[in-house]
C-alpha cells in the first residue's frame, strides 16, 4: 500500500511535469471515455436494467402472426386454457382516450387491458386496486387505474382520488387505483388503463383482433414450450373456425422477451453506436499508447537508474502502469463531465417511447462501469509502452548523453504499426458513418407520394359519449372543416384518421368479391378534401365527394399499389371488397385509384391501401390537413380556435406542420447518421492527432538524416517526398486492413440501411479518399518542418 | 566555492535494510576467462578478453584505459546490468554465471552501489525522494526508510537541500546526493563511471575525498576513469586496452 501511494505521489508529479503531454492525453481520453459513458448509461438504462415489473425476465411478448399483429379475445381465450408454459397471459391495446370535466380538455394517452394485466405484470398500486374481472362487464361503470403522473397533474396528487367519478370520452368512469411512479406500460407515455370490455354477446368484440399479448412464464417454463403450445392452439382454431382464421393464422407464433418488444429496433440501433465509441475509444487508447511510448523511449535513462538502483522489472512497469491509469482515471473524470451533457443531449434525441429512455443518468452503475473503462484503458494503453521500457539496456542508457535510452529502434515497430492500426479503426467508423448518410440521404429523397409542404395537421378527438350517433360526427366534421377552410390563406382542407408516418396503422385482412384470399391491407377512413389537400392524386375513376353519404351505395378508393397488386391485369373499378371493419357481407365498391402514400415508413415498396369515406365510416378522433399559403406554424392558433368554436370541448392535439411528421419518421435515422457521423469525425480527429505524432516523432528522430541528405544536395521537395511516401506506405497498409475489416463489420448495419448495400464501392472509395487526405495533411506538418532543418544545426545536435 | 559536505560526514558500515552482511573469507569478485563480444559482420568483435580479476573486500581500484578499451563494459558486468558475455564471474562466493535474471538482481540490489558521470538523479524527484528510491526499491518499511533517509541527508550535510530538486543543485552537488544514494543502502561494493567526469577540479577532490573514506570505513571502490589523480585515491589500477587486461 505504502509503495503504491508513493507511486501514485511519483505518478502525479510526473504528470504535472509534462503539463502538455499530460493535458494532450487527458483530453484523447476523456474524449473516447466520455463518447462510451454516454453511450453506456444509455444502453444500461434502455437494454440492460431490469423492466419497472416484478421478476421482468419472465416477462413475454406472443406473437401470433407477425410482430406487431394483434389477436382478438377468442385467441386470448383459447391460448390462457393451453398454454401451460404460461403462468398468465393478458392482452391489451394502446388506446387514446379524452378527460374532460377537470379543467381544459385533455387528449390522454393509454391502454385497454384484460382484468389480469396488472397481475401479469406483477404490478402493484400504490393506491386502491387494479382490475377485478367483474370490471369490464358490460352495464358496469369502466373503473380507472390512473398513472402516478396523471394524478399528480391532473388530480393534484390527492389521496381520496379513489371512488371518484371522472368523464372520459364523455362516459363516467370511476377511478379506482393509482400506479406508482416507476410504472408505465405499454409505453413511458400511457398515463391511464381501462379494462379491455368482456361481453361474451358481442361478437364483433370478441373476434376483432385488437388486443396486444403480455405473458409471464411459469418458472422452468421457456418460450420455446409456450410458442410450440400457442402453435397448436392456432392450428386448432384454424380447424374450427376456417372463416375466420386465415391458413397463416399461427404458423409462425413466436414469444419474445417483453423487452424486445418495448424496446424494437431502437436496441440494436443502440448496440451498434455503442460498437461504434468502443472503435473510438480504441483510437484514443492507440493515441494515448503513442504518446506514452515516446515518453517511455525518452525516460529510457530514467527506468535505467531505477534498474540500477534496484526497481525490478515488475516494479518499473508497475510504476509506468501506474501513471497510465492515473492519466485514464483523470480522463475518465473529464469523460464523465463530457457525459454528463452526452447523456443529457442524448436522453432528449431519444425516442420517447421508449422503456428507460428518462432513466438515462450518470448513477452508481455508470461511475462503476466508468471507472473500470478506465482502468481498463490505463492498463491497455499503457502495458506495451511500459513493458518496453522496463526492457532498457541498462548500460547503453546510462552511458547516453541525451538521456533517451538505448535500443530506440525497438519501439519504431510499434510507433509504426499504430498507423495503419489507427487509419483501420478510423476507416471502418467514417465508413459506417458514410453508408448510413447515404443511406439517410436516400431515404429523404424518397417520394412519400403526398406533399407535406404548406400543410397543418391537428388530431381532433371528439368525445366517443357525445358523438355517438354517425349523423353527429358527421355533421360535426362537416362544420369543423369548413370553418377551417373559411379561414384567411386556406386553400383546402381535409381528414384522415390514422396520418401517413404517423406512426399507426389499421390493417384488416381484405375480402374481395369472388376470391378466396385475404390479403392485408392498410385500411383508412378520409374525408373527400383529404387527397387534395395532402396532394394525393386521384389516378382512375372519381375521389371521394360529398354525396357518399350514409345510405348512398357503400364505396372505397384504392391505392395504385392495391390496384396492380391485387386486380392485376383488371380494372379494380367497380370490383366489391370489404374487411372487418366494415361488417361481414357488407360490400363497398371500389369508385376510384389513387396515388400510394407511404403510411408506415418511407422506406421499403408502399402497402397496398384502402379509404373508406368519413360520412360512410365515421371515425371519431382524426387528423384534419390544413393546406395554407401562409407558414403552417403561423396558421396554428387560429386553426385551433376555429376547431374549438364548433365544440369547445373537443380535444386538439400534436398541432404541427405536415413536415415535421416526415421528418420525424426519419428521425432515428437522422440520429443514428448524426451520432454515427459525429463519432466519424471524431476518429478523424483522433486518428489524424495520432498519426500526426507518430509522424513528426520519426521525422524528428531523421532529421540528422535529413541534415545529411540536403547537406549532400537534397532539395526540401525530395525530403517532403520522403516522409510523404513513408506515411502513405503505412496509410496504405491500414487502409487495406480497414477495408477488409470494413467488408466484415458492414454487414452488421445491413439492418440501418436503405437503397444503398454495406458494400458500397462509391462510399468505400469516398472514404477511404478521405481518410487518404486526413493522413497526407497529417503528415504534410511535421514533413513540411523536415524540410526545414539546417543541416548545420541538425548535424551538431547529433 | 562552497563545499559539497559539510566536515560532519560520517562513513558507517552499519546493518543495512538486509540486516548485516555475511563476512566472506574469498575475494569479493572473481573473474575467470571472462569475455564479451558481439556479432559483426559475419564473425565477432570482441569488446572484453579473457579477463581474470580479483577483487578483495576493502580494495579501491581504479580501472583505466582509452576510449572503447572495455572499461565501462567490465563495470556493466561487474554491475551485473550486462548478462551477454561468457566465462566465470563469483560474486561474494556466488557463481553470477549460472544465476537468472531475478537472482542476479537478488544478489546486486543489497551488494552494490552506482555512482555515474551523468549523475542520474531523477529529475522530478527531490533530493530526499531521490534517496528515498532505492531503499523503496529494497521494500524496506517507511518508518525506517525515513529514518535512514534522515541520517543519509545528515551524514552528508545536505539536510538543508533536502526539498530541492536535482535542478535547482550544482554538478558537484549533484554528485555528492548520487554519492549519498548509492551508500543509503549500505552496499558492500560502490561502482563509479567517471564520476567526476562532469565536475570542476576542486567539486572532483572532494567527491574523491569522499569516496577514500568510505573505503576507509570498510566499502569497496571500484572506479573507471582517466584521471591519473583520480586513481591516485585507490590502492590498485587496473590497465585495460582493446578488451584485455595489460597491465595491474
Amino acid at each position: 500500500m505504502d509503495a503504491l501511494l508513493q507511486d501514485l505521489r511519483y505518478a502525479a508529479r510526473a504528470l504535472l511535469r509534462s503539463p502538455g503531454f499530460a493535458a494532450m492525453a487527458i483530453l484523447t481520453l476523456a474524449l473516447g471515455i466520455g463518447v462510451n459513458t454516454t453511450l453506456f448509461s444509455t444502453v444500461d438504462a434502455v437494454l440492460l436494467r431490469p423492466l419497472p415489473y416484478a421478476d421482468a425476465g419472465r416477462l413475454v411478448s406472443l406473437w401470433m402472426n407477425e410482430p406487431g399483429a394483434s389477436v382478438n379475445k377468442e385467441t386470448l381465450e383459447a391460448l390462457r386454457a393451453r398454454t401451460p408454459s404460461l403462468q398468465g397471459l393478458a392482452g391489451y391495446s394502446g388506446w387514446g382516450f379524452t378527460l374532460t370535466g377537470q379543467g381544459e380538455p385533455e387528449a390522454l394517452a393509454g391502454a385497454k387491458g384484460t382484468a389480469d394485466l396488472f397481475r401479469v405484470l406483477g404490478a402493484r398500486p400504490l393506491l386502491g386496486r387494479t382490475f377485478l374481472p367483474e370490471d369490464g362487464e358490460p352495464g358496469r361503470t369502466p373503473a380507472v387505474v390512473l398513472g402516478h403522473g396523471l394524478w399528480r397533474r391532473r388530480f393534484g396528487g390527492d389521496r381520496g382520488v379513489v371512488g371518484r367519478a371522472i368523464t372520459l370520452d364523455g362516459n363516467p368512469a370511476v377511478v379506482v387505483g393509482v400506479m406508482p411512479a416507476e410504472f408505465s406500460f405499454p409505453t413511458r407515455e400511457a398515463e391511464l388503463w381501462l379494462p379491455a370490455p368482456v361481453d361474451p354477446a358481442n361478437r364483433g368484440d370478441y373476434t376483432t383482433g385488437y388486443l396486444t399479448l403480455v405473458g409471464r412464464l411459469r418458472p422452468g417454463g421457456s418460450a420455446e414450450g409456450a410458442a410450440a403450445e400457442a402453435r397448436a392452439v392456432a392450428r386448432g382454431l384454424r380447424e374450427l373456425h376456417p372463416d375466420r382464421y386465415t391458413d397463416a393464422f399461427g404458423r409462425e407464433a413466436a414469444v419474445v422477451p417483453l423487452r424486445d418488444t418495448l424496446v424494437g429496433d431502437t436496441g440494436a440501433a443502440l448496440l451498434l453506436l455503442l460498437g461504434a465509441v468502443g472503435f473510438v475509444l480504441l483510437i484514443a487508447c492507440l493515441n494515448v499508447a503513442n504518446l506514452l511510448l515516446v515518453r517511455a523511449a525518452a525516460r529510457g535513462r530514467e527506468m535505467a537508474v531505477r534498474a540500477a538502483l534496484g526497481a525490478g522489472r515488475g516494479r518499473v512497469v508497475r510504476q509506468l502502469l501506474t501513471e497510465s491509469s492515473l492519466l485514464a482515471l483523470l480522463g475518465g473524470a473529464a469523460g464523465l463531465l463530457l457525459a454528463y451533457w452526452g447523456v443529457q443531449l442524448l436522453g432528449g434525441l431519444l425516442p420517447a417511447e421508449l422503456p428507460g429512455a428518462d432513466e438515462v443518468r450518470i448513477d452508481a452503475r455508470v461511475l462503476a462501469f466508468t471507472a473500470a473503462l478506465s482502468l481498463g484503458v490505463g492498463l491497455l494503453a499503457g502495458l506495451a509502452p511500459a513493458l518496453l521500457a522496463s526492457r532498457t539496456e541498462l548500460g547503453g542508457a546510462l552511458r547516453e548523453r541525451s538521456g533517451s535510452g538505448a535500443g530506440r529502434g525497438r519501439w519504431s515497430w510499434l510507433r509504426s504499426a499504430l498507423v495503419p492500426s489507427q487509419v483501420a479503426l478510423a476507416l471502418v467508423l467514417t465508413l459506417g458513418a458514410g453508408l448510413m448518410l447515404r443511406s439517410f440521404r436516400e431515404l429523404r429523397a424518397v417520394d412519400p407520394g403526398f406533399r407535406a409542404g404548406g400543410v397543418l395537421t391537428l388530431r381532433v378527438l371528439p368525445p366517443s359519449a357525445g358523438y355517438a350517433e354517425a349523423e353527429r360526427r358527421v355533421a360535426y366534421w362537416d362544420a369543423v372543416l369548413s370553418r377551417l377552410a373559411a379561414l384567411p390563406g386556406v386553400e383546402s382542407v381535409g381528414a384522415i384518421h390514422l396520418l401517413p408516418l404517423g406512426g399507426s396503422n389499421w390493417n384488416p385482412p381484405l375480402t374481395i368479391e369472388g376470391r378466396e384470399d385475404r390479403p392485408v391491407v392498410d385500411w383508412r377512413v378520409a374525408t373527400p378534401g383529404y387527397f387534395a389537400t395532402a396532394g394525393v392524386p386521384v389516378l382512375r375513376g372519381r375521389g371521394f365527394t360529398a354525396a357518399d353519404r350514409e345510405g348512398a351505395p357503400p364505396v372505397a378508393l384504392v391505392s395504385a399499389t392495391l390496384a396492380r397488386t391485387l386486380f392485376p391485369g383488371e380494372d379494380p373499378i367497380g370490383r366489391r371488397v370489404h374487411t372487418g371493419f366494415e361488417g361481414k357481407g357488407n360490400w363497398v365498391e371500389i369508385v376510384g385509384v389513387v396515388g400510394d402514400t407511404r403510411d408506415q415508413t418511407l422506406a421499403g415498396a408502399p402497402n397496398p391501401q384502402m379509404y373508406r369515406p368519413q360520412a360512410q365510416a365515421a371515425m371519431n378522433a382524426m387528423t384534419v390537413m390544413v393546406r395554407s399559403r401562409l407558414d403552417p406554424a403561423l396558421l396554428a392558433p387560429s386553426a385551433r380556435e376555429a376547431v374549438w368554436s364548433v365544440d369547445r370541448d373537443v380535444p386538439v392535439s400534436d398541432v404541427q406542420p405536415l413536415e415535421r411528421v416526415v421528418a420525424e419518421s426519419i428521425a432515428r435515422p437522422r440520429l443514428l447518421v448524426l451520432l454515427l457521423g459525429g463519432f466519424g469525425a471524431l476518429a478523424l480527429l483522433l486518428g489524424g492527432i495520432g498519426i500526426y505524432g507518430v509522424v513528426s516523432y520519426g521525422a524528428d528522430r531523421r532529421s540528422r538524416e535529413f541534415g545529411v541528405r540536403m547537406a549532400l544536395g537534397a532539395r526540401p521537395g525530395e525530403v517532403l517526398r520522403l516522409v510523404l511516401a513513408g506515411a502513405g506506405r503505412l496509410a496504405a497498409v491500414g487502409l487495406a486492413a480497414g477495408v477488409a475489416a470494413s467488408l466484415a463489420l458492414t454487414r452488421l448495419l445491413a439492418g440501418q440501411l436503405y437503397g444503398v448495400r454495406p458494400t458500397d464501392p462509391a462510399t468505400y472509395l469516398a472514404v477511404a479518399a478521405l481518410l487518404a487526405a486526413v493522413v497526407l495533411l497529417a503528415a504534410y506538418l511535421p514533413a513540411r518542418r523536415a524540410t526545414r532543418v539546417d543541416p548545420v544545426v541538425a548535424l551538431r545536435a547529433d | 566555492m562552497p563545499a559539497l559536505f559539510s566536515s560532519r560526514f560520517r562513513p558507517f558500515r552499519a546493518s543495512g535494510p538486509e540486516g548485516p552482511a555475511p563476512e566472506f573469507a574469498g575475494p569479493l569478485i572473481r573473474l575467470r576467462d571472462l569475455e564479451k563480444s558481439y556479432p559483426a559482420g559475419g564473425g565477432r568483435t570482441y569488446v572484453l578478453r579473457h579477463i581474470e580479476l580479483d577483487i578483495q573486500p576493502g580494495e579501491f581500484v581504479s580501472i583505466m584505459g582509452p576510449s572503447g578499451a572495455g572499461k565501462s563494459t567490465l563495470l556493466s558486468i561487474l554491475g551485473m546490468f550486462d548478462g551477454e558475455w561468457t566465462g566465470e564471474f563469483h560474486f561474494v562466493g556466488q557463481p553470477v554465471h549460472r544465476l537468472g535474471v531475478k537472482e542476479r538482481s537478488a544478489l546486486s540490489k543489497p551488494n552494490i552501489g552506482f555512482v555515474f558521470q551523468q549523475y542520474h538523479l531523477l529529475d522530478h524527484l527531490t533530493v530526499q525522494e531521490n534517496l528515498d528510491i532505492p531503499l523503496s526499491y529494497r521494500d524496506v518499511p517507511r518508518r525506517e526508510r525515513q529514518a535512514m533517509v534522515a541520517d543519509t541527508l545528515d551524514r552528508f550535510g545536505i539536510v538543508g537541500k533536502k526539498d530541492l530538486y536535482p535542478n535547482q543543485l550544482s554538478g558537484g552537488q549533484q554528485q555528492l546526493v548520487a554519492v549519498a544514494r548509492a551508500t543509503i543502502a549500505n552496499p558492500r561494493v560502490i561502482l563509479a563511471d567517471e564520476p567526476t567526469g562532469n565536475l570542476h577540479s576542486s567539486q572532483g577532490r572532494e567527491i574523491m575525498e569522499l569516496f577514500r573514506k568510505l573505503n576507509e570505513a570498510g566499502t569497496t571502490i571500484i572506479q573507471v576513469t582517466h584521471s591519473e589523480t583520480n586513481a591516485e585515491y585507490g590502492n590498485r589500477v587496473i590497465q585495460l586496452r582493446d578488451g584485455w587486461i595489460v597491465d595491474e
